[in-house]
């Protein structure tokens, strides 16, 4: 019991510390080139926090979270340049957009399983990603969309400042972690794992199989735009070639390597997508080698990804810990 | 317009042979063992830089070439499995999944390291032109569409009628059936990734005389070649031959009749309409 | 969970020693040891890997070559100080998002203020948006991109030497009206801006001059089998063909055009040389083909200075410069010309300033067309003159000049900015 409540507390005051570190990061002194990273690891995290509950949660792995991601983008910005309507009023309409793009990809694409899933998904991001190059009138083709003006100010704050855009997507982020939190630890996330675990079995128990593999396809959708539409407005400028199949496995990735189906996987393996290629660069011409060579000795000998490692590294360490009080109460005892 | 509808067709023709190679590899990869070989594409591509070498420079002739190319990209099919994919043989699928995508991270990069990224072109021995009607057809092209009628041919005749090929059959059956029944499926393990791969070597050959090879050739390889899969069914050969005739005439017809702005996602449309009213594929029963 | 606080731990430990690196920006110029020279820091972004490295690693080459030589020559002078260059690359694997945290790394990190390299039109754009409103400060002096919004978004801080697509489209089409083309098929890399750029422009001028387009076919970038667009636009019956796209692709569609039965005139707009064609397509093939485009590193319509580069490039390398390389040369030249005029190596607003203030100089590899008598025109634009090519025994020949207007040209990017502003 005891024991329990320990582990509460300390996991509330890691979070809190984090967010306050996070708070803090603009002011503690690194060159704004970090905070351009971070802000992209934030975007990162919302995605991958989103493409988690169907990856990780529900088990079914789809390629198209980068195509989401692209429509996110595209429909805000066209919003705003194209309909002169404000970031804040357009952001609810995107994401009923992609929504129902979500709909449209996972109607078919839930209707088969494992490969044969992954795969739809993955011409539905091919097909995507070729009408946002070719329908020039409105996509701009591979030219792309430029000169994307930041969130209009609310409460007096200027988002063209990029601290305060910085703010704006962490509070963004910390949302998002809180959301999925939630559903993880409810009816609904425990369905989607049950789902998971053994798909006859959830049916057999009652489960839903439609209603919760498509709710989990079109929130994790909606993540993914939502992430798309701070990404326009951060970067200035959008075209095709970040909305490709490639983007979509990053992200798969990401998760896979910080530890599918947690909420600190996506932020772990956020973070190491956009960090990792700094510390490669030493080795600059052999660098997606040794990430490739990492990438298998990881699945192969790691398959919990980073965080299970933690879990397997703190388990050995809480062991060897707790063991020695044992033994001297023993020794009390047998001398009393 | 006859007159483009014939080279339209021959020209689908020529690439679905391209396919069919491709998928015929993958699908019975998949068929057998039940692993998605998403490296496959990167194993054509170092099947073409073989042959490359050979021919253009060792000066071998290039059918000789290819067949060398043909053992050593079985070989190195094999060494894969051995390597990457039977650690994770019993894990979740998607762990296979992304072994592949690493080793194709470490292939397609030691290759570009090797190479360079630049496209190398394989001599052909094949300089003539053909005219059928109105359509012209080089022979090399032909002789495409000729390795792929061969190939297919003999591997059917193999799973059909050898003793060897009725044990990986048995093995895509039933796997624990067959360790009862005393095949050796390591065997047989070895046998489906080197027929895989020797037929991917085949297809990096052909594809690299008639156009080129280059190291970041295989992704997009993959991608087709498991929409071809698909379309026909995991795990079917017959389903890899009409898919791969259906993706190589839809994308030649399609743009002949719609537009090439779009010709490269007529395969992947195709597939989702199909899907969406047969989610197994053409001649896939297996469903997952 | 104990699990959740040390992954946690782990992230921050990641992020903190990965920014540790770089708490205080360099600047951007620093004393030397020997006598009196000082080190002039100098960025340099480009595709250096990916689908646009055929263009990056050659601008590559031709900067790194061009200081070398000045260096070695001593350095060069700005008011009484001497400069020697040290060039701080970075890669932006033709990627937008990459190209921009490198600009950023170059900038933010390394403290430099001034940006040469430039190839890939989409990883330029992404930057010279971010560029033109937060680094107001920052020079980004581009080679061979070509999409033309780059320097018609109207940002101050951003200047071109290759001129855009359109300007030379202009000129072809109204040259292959003159050869008495009346009936043309296209088959183009039409989804690429640069090349709907030009096929547009192109297209205006043809048929203003009473040509007809017969068909339009589109290839990707990445494509080498056109099979199936060569036969829709054969089954047209065109008196030509038109070819706008990467020297890779168009020399499989000239190949395979020719492998069809196909042998009339083919005009491309690709920017190749004959050893990146002839990998591809035999001489014979390439028999009866054009090439439309700026004069690019065609030595023998330029003068002695490009003798003296193309020498340099092929001593230096062992291979001869490709076509645009000469782009990033001469965007060097501008670069200490603009400096010199100026009289500073620092003010980045007084260096644009000099260069549209001047003639072409002297020490230019390229011919230039000057706008009012300048060499940059005020969007930050050079226009270089544009040539006709015909491939013949195995080796590409200078026809003729194409002429084209720099002037109107130039108006018509300043009311494209004018629009975007």
């Amino acid at each position: 019991m005891m024991k329990m409540k320990k582990s509460v507390l300390s996991k509330r005051i890691a979070v809190v510390v984090l967010i306050l570190l996070s708070a803090a990061f603009p002011y503690l002194g690194f060159s704004p080139y970090y905070l351009h990273l971070v802000t992209l690891s934030l975007i990162w995290i919302i995605m991958t926090e989103g493409l988690n509950i169907i990856q990780g949660f529900t088990g079914y792995v789809s390629i198209a979270q980068a195509s989401f991601f692209g429509i996110g983008a595209y429909a805000s910005s066209l919003f705003v340049l194209k309909l002169g309507w404000t970031f804040w009023a357009s952001l609810p309409v995107v994401l009923i957009i992609v929504a129902i793009a979500g709909l449209i990809v996972g109607y078919p694409s839930l209707r088969t399983q494992g490969h044969y899933f992954s795969i739809m998904t993955l011409a539905f991001c091919m097909v995507l990603w070729l009408l946002m190059l070719t329908l020039h009138n409105l996509t701009g083709g591979e030219e792309g969309i430029s000169q994307i003006p930041p969130p209009e100010a609310i409460f007096g704050i200027d988002f063209t400042n990029r601290v305060n855009l910085y703010y704006l997507i962490l509070i963004v982020t910390l949302i998002t972690i809180f959301i999925i939190y939630r559903i993880k630890n409810s009816k609904v996330g425990r369905a989607m794992e049950t789902i998971r675990e053994n798909e006859q079995l959830a049916q057999a128990i009652g489960i839903s199989l439609v209603r919760y593999k498509t709710l989990a396809f079109v929130i994790s959708a909606m993540f993914g735009g939502l992430a798309g539409c701070f990404f326009a407005p951060y970067m200035r400028f959008i075209n095709p070639s970040t909305f490709g199949a490639d983007y979509s496995m990053n992200a798969i990735l990401a998760i896979i390597m910080g530890g599918s189906g947690t909420i600190g996987g996506p932020i772990i393996g956020s973070f190491v997508m956009n960090f990792l290629p700094e510390y490669l660069r030493v080795v600059e011409s052999l660098r997606m080698v040794i990430y490739g060579l990492l990438l298998v000795l990881i699945t192969i000998f790691m398959p919990q990804g980073i965080l299970g490692v933690v879990k397997q590294v703190s388990a050995f360490v809480m062991k060897k810990v707790t063991k020695p009080k044992d033994t001297d109460t023993d020794t009390k005892k047998t001398v009393a | 317009m006859f007159g483009e509808l014939t080279q339209q067709i021959l020209n689908g023709l020529v690439m679905g042979s391209y396919y069919i190679l491709i998928a015929v590899g993958l699908s019975i990869v998949f068929g057998v063992l039940s692993i998605p070989h998403f490296a496959h594409g990167s194993v054509v591509m170092v099947g073409g830089y073989v042959t490359f070498i050979f021919v253009n420079k060792l000066g071998v002739p290039f059918i000789l070439a290819m067949l060398i190319s043909m053992i050593l990209c079985a070989a190195f099919g094999i060494l894969l499995e051995r390597s990457a994919y039977r650690p994770v043989r019993n894990a979740p699928p998607i762990n296979a999944f992304i072994v592949a995508l690493g080793l194709v991270m470490i292939i397609d990069n030691l290759m570009t390291s090797i190479f360079g990224a630049n496209q190398v072109i394989i001599k052909s021995p094949f300089k003539s032109t053909y005219t059928i009607g109105s359509a012209h057809v080089t022979s090399l092209r032909l002789f495409m569409i000729g390795a792929c009628v061969v190939l297919v041919a003999a591997l059917i005749i193999f799973m059909k009628y050898t003793k060897l090929g009725k044990a990986v059959r048995a093995t895509s059956q039933n796997r624990e059936a067959s360790l009862i029944v005393g095949i050796n499926t390591n065997v047989v393990t070895a046998i489906v990734f080197g027929l895989g791969s020797a037929f991917g070597a085949v297809a990096g050959s052909l594809i690299g005389a008639l156009f080129a090879v280059y190291p970041t050739m295989g992704t997009f390889i993959t991608q087709k070649g498991f929409a071809v899969l698909i379309l026909g069914g995991l795990g079917s050969i017959p389903g890899a031959i009409v898919g791969g005739l259906i993706i190589g005439l839809t994308e030649n017809l399609g743009s002949m009749f719609i537009s090439s702005e779009y010709k490269d996602v007529f395969a992947f449309l195709i597939m989702i309409i199909i899907l969406i009213f047969k989610p197994s594929g053409l001649f896939g029963g297996k469903g997952k | 969970m104990k699990r959740l606080i040390l992954s946690l731990i782990l992230i921050v430990t990641m992020v903190l020693t990965g920014c540790g690196g770089g708490s205080k920006a360099s600047t951007s110029t620093g004393s030397d040891e020997k006598g009196g020279t000082e080190t002039l820091r100098i960025g340099f972004n480009d595709s250096l890997t990916g689908a646009g490295a055929v263009y990056g690693l050659p601008q590559q080459n031709a900067i790194r070559l061009y200081f070398k030589q000045l260096n070695e020559a001593g350095g060069f002078e700005v008011g009484d100080k001497t400069y020697k260059v040290e060039l701080v690359e970075l890669d932006n694997k033709s990627d937008p998002t990459e190209a921009v945290s490198a600009t950023r790394k170059l900038i933010d990190k390394e403290g430099v203020n001034i940006i040469l390299g430039w190839a890939s039109s989409g990883a330029t754009k992404a930057v010279s948006a971010v560029i033109g409103v937060e680094y107001p400060d920052v020079f980004m002096l581009v080679g061979t991109a070509g999409e033309e919004s780059i320097t018609a978004d109207g940002y101050a801080n951003v200047a071109r030497i290759r001129p855009p697509g359109g300007y030379t489209g202009d000129a072809a089409g109204r040259f292959v009206a003159k050869e008495g083309v009346k009936n043309l098929a296209i088959i183009g890399q039409l989804k690429d801006a640069l090349y709907e750029q030009y096929t547009t422009h192109f297209v205006e001028e043809f048929e203003k001059a009473g040509g007809t387009i017969a068909k339009t076919e589109t290839f990707a970038l990445g494509d080498r089998d056109m099979y199936s667009q060569i036969s829709s636009a054969l089954a047209a019956k065109p008196e030509a063909i038109f070819v706008p796209g990467y020297v890779e692709q168009a020399a499989f569609v000239y190949r395979q055009l020719r492998e069809n039965g196909y042998d009339g005139k083919i005009y491309g707009f690709t920017g190749g040389s004959e050893a990146q064609f002839l990998e591809v397509a035999t001489p014979e093939q390439m028999e009866n083909v054009y090439d439309l485009r700026p004069v690019e590193g065609t030595i023998e319509a330029l003068g002695d200075n490009a003798k003296a580069y193309a020498e340099a490039y092929e001593a230096e390398y062992k291979e001869p410069a490709t076509p645009n390389a000469i782009y990033a040369w001469d965007s060097a030249i501008a670069l200490v010309e603009g400096m010199q005029a100026a009289g500073t190596v620092d003010d980045t607003k007084a260096i644009i300033k000099a260069l549209k203030d001047m003639p072409t100089p002297e020490s230019v590899a390229l011919k230039y067309v000057d706008v009012d008598g300048k060499w940059f025109d005020p969007n930050g634009q050079t226009y270089t003159s544009n040539i006709a090519l015909l491939f013949k025994d195995g080796k590409w020949t200078y026809v003729e000049d194409l002429p084209a207007d720099a002037s109107v040209y130039s108006k018509y990017m300043t009311s494209l900015a004018e629009a975007n502003k």
